[in-house]
Formats: structure tokens, sequence, C-alpha cells
């Protein structure tokens, strides 16, 4: 195989992995499983790519395989446990003060429970530019979308995400 | 006081992270995969997540004729309930017992579920190793063959810790990995100095710990290394020197708590001097620890992981130093007691001893096969004409009250009491 592909593929990975995990763990909240799906989408990619076929942007490319797979993983996820939530509290770099990682373990247990009330195209475009950073454009184009579609998906999304919020901190209190 | 949405999930994300060490093995298996035609695929993770339940107990090395699983299943109940495997526990190299007790540190390591536990146990096997050989120099009782065996196994156990800190890596548990390798050291620098001294004292003994401790010498630099390089993941892995700082005092206060506890425990088998000794060790290491927490303080974050680091040595040197010590009591002691017996045998052995015609439980079978041995071990002695008390007993006692405490500078400096 062309060692300049190879070259630029391995290049490809060391720039995006982290953040095509980041991307997965933000929609299946498990780090093995997140972990498992950045790899196959590497492989899938790469697979892709011997196939002869070509490939324009390579990280829209990367982020839109991901998406795919983990429409099977979300399925199987269940509800979750208090187990769970030690499990993803493990998740995070270690801090030097456990309380730190149980408050982290807390605050991501409430965005978790935010984003799972938005559709899924409204969680993806949430997580894409306010985790990843993308662009509203760049995001039209990751997922083919019109731009215009785009931000009309973002501003329900965030608005909802405002109110939903706010009923849950006047609900708590 | 809300954060809205986004500040928090501003927050969150910079903390989700691939692990460094799960992002290498990752682009490792990425280009085996781009390179082999057959693709490799998901199991991989799912390999690396799973306990090792399925693990057979009855896969250890099985140094008798092979049972039934009946029997062997008996032999795992009575085996730690008391009895011949407790007995065990102290035998040496060439005695009847030690394959009993290798085969009881085989099935105690396989029954250990977490990685960390496995590691640990590790860790005290590769120790016990160390501690045979110095008793067994102590009572002048090594030869070629004791020393071979024992540093043959004591390779197979620091093997074992390897993989197990190999694991911890894999499994993200850098700072584990950290502290098993730095207790592994510390056990390695301790029995060294311990070896050195016996030899010093007894020169001929050269010949064969010589060997022993070239292995250790080895495993030092290994260790060494390792520790570098964890050390060098930490910082890098953490959002700032800092933060690995804090936690390197965390985890070094920890290891002095647990030392201290420790100290607590064996000082009913400790002299009072060597209890002294050791409760200024570990004072040591608590000065050191404050000396970390001041640079910490004073935003020095690179020397406060450096001090943490020397504070957690210490401690572990000096619960390495306890262990040895408390261990070498026990089975010099022990020692004593069971040469005493083969002596009384020997007195008796002309009367025919009634086997108790108990049921046809493999550890009573043991028992049995033990009592047979060791009762045609003693004819042989006995007809070479060996007197076995007055040689060893001799020696033992002899080196027991040569309680001389010079503090012979060892290769690492490491200056500690020990009694012989």
């Amino acid at each position: 195989m062309d060692e300049y592909k190879k070259n630029e593929f391995i290049k490809a990975y060391d720039m995006y992995a982290d953040a095509i995990f980041r991307y997965c763990f933000f929609r299946v909240y498990s780090r093995a499983q997140a972990e498992e799906i950045t790899q196959d989408a590497f492989m899938k990619t790469w697979e892709y790519i011997v196939g002869g076929k070509d490939i324009k942007n390579i990280r829209a490319f990367l982020y839109r395989v991901a998406s795919n797979s983990m429409i099977d993983a979300i399925r199987k996820h269940k509800e979750s446990s208090l187990d769970e939530i030690m499990e993803e509290s493990n998740a995070f770099e270690p801090s030097s003060e456990y309380k730190e990682d149980m408050e982290h373990a807390i605050m991501f247990k409430e965005i978790k429970e935010q984003l799972n009330r938005l559709k899924k195209e409204e969680r993806d475009i949430i997580i894409m530019r306010h985790v990843e950073g993308f662009s509203p454009q760049e995001i039209a184009e990751t997922f083919n979308i019109s731009a215009n579609n785009v931000s009309v998906k973002l501003n329900r999304a965030t608005k909802k995400l405002r109110k939903q919020f706010g009923d849950y901190y006047n609900y708590e209190r | 006081m809300k954060d809205n949405f986004f500040e928090k999930l501003n927050r969150t994300k910079q903390k989700i992270r691939l692990n460094e060490i799960r992002k290498k093995v990752m682009r490792d298996n990425l280009l085996r995969f781009m390179d082999s035609p057959v693709p490799v695929r998901r199991s991989w993770i799912k390999r690396l997540f799973i306990q090792e339940r399925s693990k057979s107990i009855f896969k250890t090395k099985n140094l008798f004729k092979p049972m039934p699983l009946i029997a062997g299943i008996t032999i795992v109940t009575t085996m730690f309930g008391g009895g011949i495997a407790f007995a065990s526990q102290t035998s040496l190299p060439g005695e009847t017992l030690y394959p009993v007790k290798i085969l009881t540190e085989n099935i105690r390591g396989d029954l250990t579920l977490s990685t960390e536990g496995k590691a640990e146990w590790s860790v005290d096997l590769a120790a016990r190793r160390l501690e045979e050989a110095s008793v067994l120099a102590a009572a002048g009782r090594m030869n070629a063959t004791s020393s071979a065996e024992i540093a043959s196994r004591f390779e197979e156990n620091t093997h074992s810790v390897k993989k197990n800190i190999e694991k911890l890596k894999e499994e993200g548990n850098i700072e584990t990995a950290a502290n098993i390798n730095s207790q592994l050291e510390s056990s390695f620098k301790v029995h060294n100095e311990i070896l050195v001294r016996l030899e010093k004292r007894d020169p001929d003994l050269k010949n064969v710990i010589g060997f022993i401790r070239e292995k250790i010498k080895e495993e030092l630099k290994n260790t060494e290394k390792e520790g570098h390089d964890l050390d060098e993941v930490i910082i890098n892995a953490s959002s700032s020197v800092k933060v690995a700082a804090e936690g390197k005092i965390k985890a070094a206060g920890n290891v002095i708590d647990e030392t201290q506890k420790f100290i607590n425990n064996k000082n009913s088998k400790l002299s009072a001097e060597t209890s002294a000794d050791a409760e200024n060790k570990l004072g040591e290491a608590s000065s050191t620890l404050l000396e970390a927490k001041a640079k910490l303080n004073a935003g020095l974050y690179s020397e406060a992981f450096s001090l943490a680091k020397e504070a957690m040595e210490k401690a572990q040197e000096t619960k390495a130093i306890v262990q040895a010590q408390a261990l070498f009591n026990i089975r010099i002691e022990d020692l004593k007691d069971r040469e005493r017996e083969k002596e009384y045998q020997n007195a008796t052995s002309s009367e025919e001893i009634e086997y108790s015609t108990s049921s046809a439980s493999s550890s009573h079978g043991m028992e049995k096969k033990e009592n047979d041995k060791e009762k045609r071990d003693n004819e042989k002695d006995r007809k070479e004409g060996k007197s076995l008390k007055a040689d060893t007993e001799a020696n033992i006692h002899a080196d027991i009250q040569n309680k001389e405490e010079k503090e012979i500078e060892g290769e690492g400096g490491l200056k500690f009491k020990f009694e012989f």
C-alpha cells in the first residue's frame, strides 16, 4: 500500500483521534465504547481508502463514520445507574481530589440528562458546535445538510437547553 | 449559583480525553491493521476489559500427580484452612513442603481478581524468594541447587509483576502502576542490602548468593527505567505539573500511613531496636513529604513531585525492611523447629509408625506422602551418617548470636538495622 497514503492517514489519526473519541463519548457515555467506536471509525475509513476511493475531507468523513456506528451502540445503552456514574467519574483524567472527581461526575450527569432530551440531530449539532468547536458551515459540510438547516436546528436546540436547564434548577430548589 | 449549560459543558469537555497510553495502543493496532491483509477487529478492547474470570485455578503448575477434579476442590478448601498449607508457608527450597508453598502461592494469585491485587501479590512473591535466599544463607544451608531454584522463581515472579504493571498501564491506571513499580524497587534494594551484609560476614557465600544478586542488579535497572517512564507519563497526562505533584503528594501520604499501620502490626515480631529504627526511617519519610508540600505551596511543582516521590520511596523501603526482618525472624525460628522435629524423628524412626487410616481425601493423601518422603529422607541421612542436629542447629545458633549490627555500607547506600 502506498506509503504516502499510510503516513497521511496516521497523521489524521494523531490529529483527530481525541476529537472523535470525545464526540463519541458524549453520545455513548462509556469510555470503553467510545474507544471502540473511535478505533472502528478509523479502521473503516482506512478500508474505504484502500478500496481506491478518495476522501476530500477526512475529518468530516471520520465524524460521519463514527456517527453511523453509534446508532447501534446507542440502541444498546441502558439508563444510568449509580455504578455507571462512578464508572463515568473514572472517565475523567485523575484529579488530585476525589471530591473534584465526584463533582465532575455529577455535573456530567446533568449534562447527559439535558442532552438526552434533545432530538438526535439537535444533540449532534450541539456537540459538534460546543464540544468540538465546529462552525455551522463546517457542520453543514460534515453532515451534508444546508448551512441554513444547521443554524435553525442549532438555535432551536440552544433555546431548549437553556429552558430545560432553567427548569431543572427551578425544580431543584 | 448556576452555571449555564454551556459553561458546564465547556468545563466538562476539557476533562474528556483519550488516555495517552490508550491512544498509543490504538495507534499501534491501527498500524497493524493497515499492514495486515486480514482485518483485526473489535474484540481487542473487550479483551482488555474483561476480568479474567474464566481463568481456571487448576491451570496452575501441578507439582503432584494429576488429581481428579473433586479432590482438587477439596485441596483448595483445605488449602487455606490450616494444616499443610499453613505449615508450608515458611518452608524453604529443598524442603518437602516447598512445592506446596509454591502451589498455594499460585492458587492465591489466580484467585485474586483485580490487576492491582495481582501485581501486589507478585511483588510479595518476588520478595519471598529473596527472603528465602537470605534465610538459607544465614543458616548456612544455601547450596547451588537452591540458589538456582530461587533465582529462577524470582525471575518468574518479577516477570509477573512487569506483566501486571503493563496491564495497569493499559487500563489507564498509571499512578497505581508507578506505586507498584516503586514497591518492587524498594523491595529489591532492601533485600540486596541484606544479602550484601550476609556476604560480607561470610565471604564463602559469594558463590551462591552472587548469582541472585546479579539478578537483583539487573532488575533494579529495569525498575528504575520503568519508574522514570511512568513519571513522565503521569506528568504529561496531567493537566498540569501542579496536579501531578498534588497527586504524588497524596499518594505518598497514603503510603506513609499504610506503612505506619504495618509497623504497628509487626511490632510484636521485632526487637525494640528494629522497631525504633523503622520509626526513625518513617519519620524521615514524613519530613521529606513536608518539604514536598512546602515546595508545592511555593509554586515549585517539579521539585514537589520529586520530593513526594522520594518520601514514598523512603516509606516503602521502611516497610520492606520491617517485613524482611519480621519474616526473617519467623523463618529462622521455624527452621530451628523443623530441624528439631527431624532430629526427633531420626531418633524414633526405628519404630513402626502407624499411619492414620483416614478417609481417602487428597489432603490426607498428601500428608501421608509427605511423611513417607520425610521418613525416607531421614533414613537416607541416617545411613549417610549425617548428623542433622549438630550441624545446622549449631550454625543457626551461632548466626543468631552473631548479632553484630555493623552498619555496612551497601551498594545502594541504604542504612538500616537488620538482625541476623
